[in-house]
């Protein structure tokens, strides 16, 4: 497909003074000013000016249609205004009336018209044969592929074929892929989020109830003090820089940022605290040790709405200023001036990323973050929140559906329970799915035995192991002997070595993707590798969650392209192939062997009750879509208009059924609004005590609310006793009885609760302390590779595990041998703004990839003297674990004295060798360079198995 | 008369290239030309700083005084166009501009360079508005449809403004005066020793 | 002229430091904090970069000639020089020299060999010498008209013959002048080899310079096969055609640098680079027309006689007596040396 632009309708003028008196006068005065108005975002910005700019969208005139897409690269969600043209994508116009990004774009975002034109796709299913990659038809490659899979799962069980899954995906497609593994018969399938949120997630949601950014990009207007850790949101979410630089401007709220680099984002802070990598413990802890010892936390708060804070106040005590600048080297008085601005200046927002997640103690960070917030009562407050900026466009959404190996959608976990709720809402006999698990039980992480279906499943970033490891230590039947990788970079993950070998093992290799991705090459197959052409999301249609848990309908803007098929299809043709496709979509309408997209919204509106995904018809969603200017750019509300009184997005949880209308949630725990009207309060999930204290809420209530205390989760049996059981009509009784509000199919149970001013999921306290995980008050250990070797006795890491996930898992052993003299620098690593995630599908963008065409690696300018290293040379970087990789030399401040830092979007290159040459003729990126994580090493979160990629050790010579 | 400009508010420029590859997007620009670019300031260091350029649109344009063959001409609106059939790729222009705004498809031996290719404002060119041939030579007219030019308009923070001069610093007035007291302190307390931060 | 609409965007990006200035200090006032007032204004560096006046690591992703350079001030430098120096005074300068000469020869007229042709031809230069003489000097009329055009085209020509026409001479011109350039220092060193034995100091060119090549004093000068005047001639051609020469691969080989000098970092061909180069080359290029002016004014109008040693390649044997008594003396003592006189 070439690009093609026709001309609209020409306006005849005459030469030379053309661009002059061509214009519309006052259209063209009307549009400036609301550019500017757009441009003012943060001064002036009225809805109703947003308004008058789509008023203003000249139409084309000659057939050019406007789609309203969401653009595809990260969780901000911006609007995308896309013109189309018989069929080809001409044009890109900025949606100045979408809330959340008024128009703006980054660079991804601005290129998104490459798509309707990239050639660098995988054009056609390819199988590798011989070595070479040959053409073969859908049905072939099906075909092929299921009969291979039926071998293996007869010989070895369903759990030896793994189901890697996508953030990329829609919600529909992400529940129906974490619908299809179910059916398969297994629970090892996993998605991004293990490797970017998973320890948020668990931290969070241990916490208080639901693992999520709890406010919005837009509730950041409110902020009066803002402080990222562990993020570079100018580079990876920069749109929401927009909304960062209001608080900024407007209510002079400053910004913190705490990064051992000196970012982009840190560059327009007011405080940059460059702590050492992996001590994220330690500097929140420092700083709150201010906040303690000067009496600034917010006792009322405390007492009314947390659990344990006195735990956390003894493990807090032990970092003053003294221990606080020997572990995280940031000079005390700065880490004074932190806890001042932030005592100082509430509610301030928490903004975190990647830099604190993918950590050995990643949800220790995470849990002593969210106690940060909470001592200084920043929860449940517009303006406060901990704001967690996710990855992908879509990874809220793909998380909620638990494209993961230890949930099912709506986060309902493994047990008989869960998938006898699941099996309800697919309407199938739960003994069916059942028997489509191995039968045979394992042991499991605990020691005791269980069976593989309510077994987690291995997480993505051990896959590796679910090859490599021995059978005999592992929880399942029998290695991983088939790899799916649907939509997902395997350079994204950490030990690049090891999984080229585990990759060489496999017997079959599936890439399902519209580019061939780094998995096509970077093994030496020669046989059993299947690449199979997706469709990008601007080629098919369906909801989109953004990080804010607003759902977004985003519309087809082109047909797929090439050969390319959607995943919903692709999910289909392959379930009928693998003998499960009625099951698969037994309420599903099915034509040309696509799913009906709305039909899988409506069903998985039937069964997401935990998080309230069930208000958000798709007809809902697509009235907010044709009147995205309606809705207010702070509060999110919309005002007037056909959705008036709703939140943009339907934020979940929108509780109960689409008509009962509920508007969506915009900030979580925030009390000071009805329940109904997306108030909420703390969840009662941990139980209603602990040691003999309460866990409910002491006095604090959402607005409006019936029952003036704490209160457990609502089920029948607290409807009846609190007489509000004949609330409900017949058929929601007859639906509710024996139910909770999780697993009342009707929604009775939450609607009355909410009638009642009540949140089903109850009235508590959050817990300080999360007594089921490995450290119950966060405290800081050393990385498994350290250089501060000093440090290990006092802070050491755990002892090795004997199973988790069905994998054994090192942690001292690791540790205790000392690599600091042979790699004596620290390794870590981000993100840059021109790419995305594994970068196949940046790098083959052509106006991207132009714009970053090394990789490259940042050294401070000492350790560059030290061995001899000149900017611009190219130079090796060898990881503790022995991989080298070959990149250029970027000499800079940017980086600490002693820490590397590499871009991880590269991919393509293999310790100095260019894989060019096997990627399929005319598939290849643009732009290959060494992928940063096959230098990174083993070390795995407690908890969730999130992958180490922000701490190792490394040493750099000229190469 | 309205007169076209752009100004980039540096202290809201993160440097995410959006303009570079919006301008990509609308006007086709091929690998290896950038009409708009972001310059970093202090790279890495204390007091980093970003701005995009392009094609400033000066009113008495260097570019067109050393043009040896009279290429250019001022439009109505103030924006500085040039008519690529008269260009001769001489690169003279290049030498003369202060923002480094003239680009040459390619920059070979024997002077071989290329029609010169630069920001039009997103007003096109000489020849019949949004025609065909305008847009091969030219790119988009945004101004021709009423529109402002494509990086501006999605600049992710808003800090590259365009349009009517009288506007531009309007919004931009108007951003200082809330940055008030702030302005002072704007980036430059950053952690280093210096005063001047809230709390 | 100087109302730039970059001073304009200077100045504008200019109100936030004073701005901030203005509100900090008020603010200042207020909270009365001393600390802040020695503080220097946080973007002073920003605004001196802005100016170019800083040496502050610039960067951009943006791959191209100069892209991480903010603002060129050298452009503005180059533009003056170019338009209000080397188009109106080398225009100029071109101008006086061509009436100087009209003035010269309406004063002076021709001169004329004191004792009439002789009728007997010797010969001066051989094939070789014509060949190369014409090589350089074809090269040097076609690169110094389509010079010219580039130069002076756009003030005199635009006006008679309008944009459109002119743009073809133009290309033309600069397609021209960009192959054949390259050719013209390969050429100039056939010269030098070929003439530069007869171009060195001699006793009398003092002599000859003394009595301005008989200018001055009346009475022809003595000299030998070059008279001193030739030989500056050729000593100018030489070292003016190497400055021309050496600007001219720099502006014509935008990348000569990098590929001269292997590790290119180090010099880059800037725009200031260029810009200098151009300038040198346009004066050289006005003094060698001016030169070349004169050489063409001599050996045509001025001295009839002088141009058949370029065409024939013969001169009459008075005029060699006249003009290069020595050469002819040496000339005719060769000849008689193994045969006789004729």
């Amino acid at each position: 497909m070439k690009l093609i632009r026709t001309a609209t309708e020409p306006a005849p003028t005459q030469k030379k003074d053309s661009a002059g008196s061509a214009i519309d006068r006052r259209t063209f005065l009307k549009r400036s000013g609301i550019t500017l108005g757009g441009t003012a975002a943060a001064a002036a910005l009225s809805p109703t000016m947003m308004r008058k700019a789509q008023a203003t969208i000249p139409s084309g005139g000659d057939g050019t249609q406007t789609v309203r897409t969401i653009c595809t690269n990260c969780s901000v969600g911006c609007g995308i205004n896309a013109e189309v043209n018989n069929g080809v994508w001409v044009g890109q116009e900025p949606a100045f009336d979408h809330p959340f990004n008024l128009g703006s774009h980054c660079a991804k975002g601005a290129a998104a018209r490459e798509h309707g034109h990239g050639e660098r796709r995988l054009k056609y299913p390819t199988k590798l044969v011989g070595g070479k990659w040959v053409r073969v038809s859908w049905d072939e490659a099906i075909n092929e592929i299921g009969d291979q899979m039926l071998q293996i799962r007869q010989k070895s069980g369903p759990d030896s074929v793994y189901w890697l899954g996508s953030a990329k995906f829609n919600n529909e497609q992400s529940y129906m892929f974490r619908k299809f593994y179910a059916l398969w018969g297994s629970n090892n399938g996993d998605h991004q989020a293990r490797i970017c949120h998973s320890t948020t997630v668990a931290g969070v949601a241990n916490t208080w109830g639901y693992g999520a950014m709890t406010n919005s990009y837009n509730d950041i207007h409110n902020s009066q003090a803002m402080l990222v850790i562990g993020g570079n949101p100018a580079e990876a979410h920069p749109v929401s820089l927009i909304h960062l630089m209001r608080a900024k401007e407007r209510n002079n709220a400053p910004l913190i940022v705490i990064d051992p680099r000196f970012t982009r984002t840190a560059a327009h802070a007011d405080l940059h605290l460059k702590i050492r990598p992996g001590t994220d413990v330690a500097i929140v802890w420092g700083i709150l040790w201010h906040i303690f010892e000067n009496g600034w936390e917010d006792k009322e708060f405390i007492h009314q709405r947390v659990w344990g804070m006195d735990e956390i106040k003894k493990e807090v005590a032990n970092w003053n200023p003294d221990a606080t600048y020997d572990v995280t080297g940031v000079r005390p008085e700065l880490v004074y001036q932190a806890a001042k601005i932030m005592a100082d200046n509430r509610p301030g927002t928490f903004i975190w990323c990647m830099g604190g997640t993918q950590h050995t103690i990643g949800n220790n960070n995470t849990r002593a973050y969210c106690n940060f917030q909470l001592a200084l009562g920043n929860m449940g407050k517009s303006g406060g929140g901990t704001n967690i900026f996710r990855g992908h466009d879509n990874v809220q959404g793909a998380t909620d559906f638990c494209i993961l190996s230890h949930s099912l959608p709506g986060y309902y976990g493994l047990s008989a329970g869960s998938w006898k709720h699941w099996s309800r809402v697919w309407d199938l006999d739960y003994e069916w799915v059942k028997a489509r698990f191995d039968p045979a039980e394992v042991e499991g992480d605990k020691g005791k035995p269980v069976s593989p279906m309510n077994y987690k499943g291995i997480p993505v970033s051990r896959w590796i192991d679910g090859v490599l490891e021995d059978k005999a230590n592992i929880g399942q039947r029998d290695n991983v002997r088939a790899m799916v990788f649907w939509g997902h970079a395997p350079n994204s993950q950490t030990r690049g070595l090891e999984m080229k070998k585990a990759m060489e093992k496999l017997d079959l290799l599936v890439v399902i993707d519209p580019y061939p991705t780094v998995s096509a090459v970077m093994h030496d197959r020669t046989d059993g590798v299947y690449l199979l052409p997706a469709a990008t999301q601007y080629e098919t249609y369906g909801s989109v969650t953004a990080s804010n848990r607003s759902l977004q309908w985003r519309d087809k803007v082109i047909e797929p392209m090439f050969e390319s098929l959607p995943d919903h299809t692709i999910m289909y043709k392959l379930a009928s192939k693998l003998e499960f496709g009625p099951e698969f979509t037994k309420h599903i309408k099915v034509e040309n062997d696509e799913p009906l997209i709305e039909d899988i919204t409506r069903e998985f509106n039937r069964g997401m009750w935990t998080i309230g995904y069930t208000g958000q018809s798709p007809e809902r969603m697509k009235k907010q879509q044709a009147h995205w200017g309606t809705f207010d750019i702070t509060t999110l509300k919309a005002e007037g208009g056909p959705c008036d009184g709703e939140y943009y997005g339907l934020p979940w949880p929108c509780w109960g059924t689409p008509e009962m209308g509920h508007p969506g949630t915009p900030n979580l725990y925030d009390p000071s609004k009805p329940v109904a009207d997306g108030g909420l309060c703390f969840r009662a999930r941990f139980g209603v005590e602990r040691n003999g204290e309460s866990l409910l809420a002491n006095g604090s209530y959402p607005v409006g609310s019936e029952i003036k205390d704490g209160y457990p989760q609502f089920d029948h049996k607290l409807l009846k006793q609190l007489g509000w059981w004949d609330d409900l009509t017949d058929d929601e009784k007859g639906a509710a009885e024996g139910r909770n509000w999780k697993t009342d199919l009707s929604g009775g149970i939450q609607r009355v609760a909410i009638k009642h001013g009540c949140a089903p999921f109850g009235n508590a306290k959050a817990r300080s302390v999360v007594w089921t995980f490995p450290d119950p008050v966060p405290v800081h250990r050393e990385p498994l590779y350290t250089n501060r070797r000093d440090l290990v006795e006092k802070y050491p890491t755990y002892e090795d595990k004997k199973r988790r996930y069905r994998l054994p898992t090192r942690y001292a052993s690791i540790q205790k041998t000392d690599h600091s003299k042979e790699y004596p620098l620290i390794l870590t690593s981000g993100r840059l703004v021109e790419y995305e995630g594994g970068g196949d599908e940046s790098r083959s963008n052509p106006w991207l990839a132009e714009l970053q065409q090394d990789m490259f690696a940042e050294i401070h300018p000492s350790d560059a003297n030290d061995h001899g290293i000149r900017d611009g040379q190219m130079v090796w970087v060898e990881g503790a674990e022995g991989a080298k990789l070959k990149v250029k030399a970027l000499v800079t401040r940017r980086v600490s004295p002693g820490v590397v830092f590499l871009p991880f979007c590269f991919g393509g290159h293999m310790e100095g060798r260019d894989l060019r040459s096997k990627y399929p003729e005319g598939a290849d990126p643009y732009v290959l360079g060494e992928a940063a994580n096959t230098a990174l090493t083993y070390g795995y979160d407690s908890v969730t198995q999130m992958q180490e990629s922000k701490c190792s050790l490394c040493r750099i010579s000229v190469a | 008369m309205a007169r076209m400009k752009f100004l980039c508010d540096a202290e809201r420029c993160i440097e995410c290239n959006g303009c570079v590859t919006a301008c990509k997007n609308e006007n086709d620009i091929p690998w290896g030309v950038n009409r708009r670019r972001v310059v970093t300031i202090n790279d890495g260091n204390h007091g980093e700083r970003s701005i995009s350029v392009a094609c400033m649109h000066c009113s008495d344009a260097p570019c067109a005084t050393v043009c040896p063959v009279d290429c250019f001409y001022t439009t109505n609106d103030g924006v500085v166009l040039h008519d690529k059939d008269i260009c001769i790729g001489c690169g003279y222009c290049f030498y003369a501009c202060p923002f480094g705004a003239p680009q040459f498809p390619d920059s070979g031996a024997f002077g071989s360079r290329g029609k010169m290719d630069k920001c039009t404002f997103c007003a096109g060119g000489p020849e019949q508005n949004n025609s065909v041939e305008e847009h091969r030579k030219y790119g988009a007219n945004r101004l021709a449809q009423g529109k402002l030019p494509l990086c501006a308009e999605m600049c992710a923070t808003k800090a590259l403004l365009a349009g009517d001069g009288d506007r531009v610093s309007d919004i931009f007035r108007e951003r200082v005066m809330y940055r008030g007291a702030g302005a002072l302190q704007w980036g430059w307390g950053v952690a280093y020793d210096k005063q001047g931060i809230k709390g | 002229m100087k109302s730039f609409r970059f001073w304009i965007f200077l100045v504008g990006l200019s109100c936030l430091p004073l701005a901030g200035l203005f509100f900090g200090t008020q603010a200042l006032a207020e909270t009365t904090a001393p600390a802040a007032i020695n503080n220097p204004n946080p973007g002073i560096e920003l605004w001196q970069a802005v100016r170019g006046k800083l040496d502050s690591p610039t960067a951009t992703q943006v791959r191209g000639h100069d892209s991480s350079v903010l603002v060129n001030p050298q452009g503005e430098l180059w533009m003056s020089i170019r338009n209000s120096r080397l188009i109106p005074q080398g225009g100029q300068a071109l101008l006086v020299v061509l009436l100087i000469i009209l003035g010269v020869y309406a004063v002076r007229g021709p001169v004329k060999l004191a004792s009439g042709e002789s009728g007997r031809q010797v010969d001066r230069h051989s094939v070789n010498s014509r060949i190369i003489h014409w090589l350089v000097a074809g090269l040097f009329v076609i690169l110094g008209i389509t010079g010219l055009f580039l130069l002076l085209g756009r003030p005199l020509l635009i006006p008679v013959i309008g944009k459109t026409a002119f743009s073809v001479i133009a290309a033309a011109s600069k397609e021209v002048h960009n192959i054949l350039g390259p050719l013209f220092p390969f050429a100039l060193i056939f010269m030098f080899v070929n003439l530069v034995r007869r171009n060195l100091y001699e006793k009398g060119d003092l002599a000859w310079v003394a009595k301005g090549g008989g200018m001055l004093g009346g009475g022809h000068v003595s000299a030998g096969m070059f008279n001193a005047g030739e030989k500056i001639l050729f000593w100018s051609t030489i070292f003016l055609g190497i400055g021309i020469s050496v600007t001219g691969y720099v502006l014509d080989f935008p990348n000569i640098a990098s590929w001269v000098l292997a590790t290119s970092t180090e010099f880059t061909q800037y725009r200031h680079v260029m810009g200098y180069a151009h300038v040198i080359h346009s004066v050289i290029a006005v003094l060698f027309i001016a030169l070349a002016f004169g050489h063409i004014f001599l050996a045509t109008l001025f001295v009839p006689g002088t141009l058949s040693s370029m065409t024939s390649g013969k001169v009459d044997s008075n005029w060699a007596k006249e003009h290069h008594d020595r050469w002819y003396e040496e000339i005719r003592n060769k000849s008689s040396g193994d045969n006789a006189d004729p």
